[in-house]
């Protein structure tokens, strides 16, 4: 199963 | 087509079961998931667009869902683009 990508800004 | 260039100074690190990816000259960090830090891995070799989605599928187990997998592709290294994790194309 494919799961999309995720991208997130962290301080 | 292959896959914008990763930018220089942005690496991947992981800790803890969680993937980041580190501008270590800007100094921004981005939490992502492993289906992001292997798309960036890819874009940091130089891979094609059709050697990327090959790669994902197989590592990722996703073996029949290449056309779900390259749209996620282009539409993250866009964002990687747009955030200056990877280098702008170049006009062809």
């Amino acid at each position: 199963m494919y799961i999309q990508s995720e991208i997130v800004r962290v301080s | 087509m292959n896959l914008p260039h990763a930018t220089s100074g942005v690496i991947v690190q992981q800790q803890d079961g969680a993937f980041f990816l580190l501008d270590t000259e800007g100094g921004e960090v981005f939490r992502v998931n492993e289906t992001a830090a292997r798309i960036f891995e890819l874009c940091q070799g130089g891979t094609s667009l059709d050697g990327a989605v090959a790669s994902l599928a197989l590592r990722l187990g996703a073996a029949g869902q290449e056309e779900a997998i390259r749209a996620d592709v282009q539409r993250t290294v866009t964002q990687f683009q747009e955030l200056g994790l990877c280098e702008p194309s170049r006009p062809v």
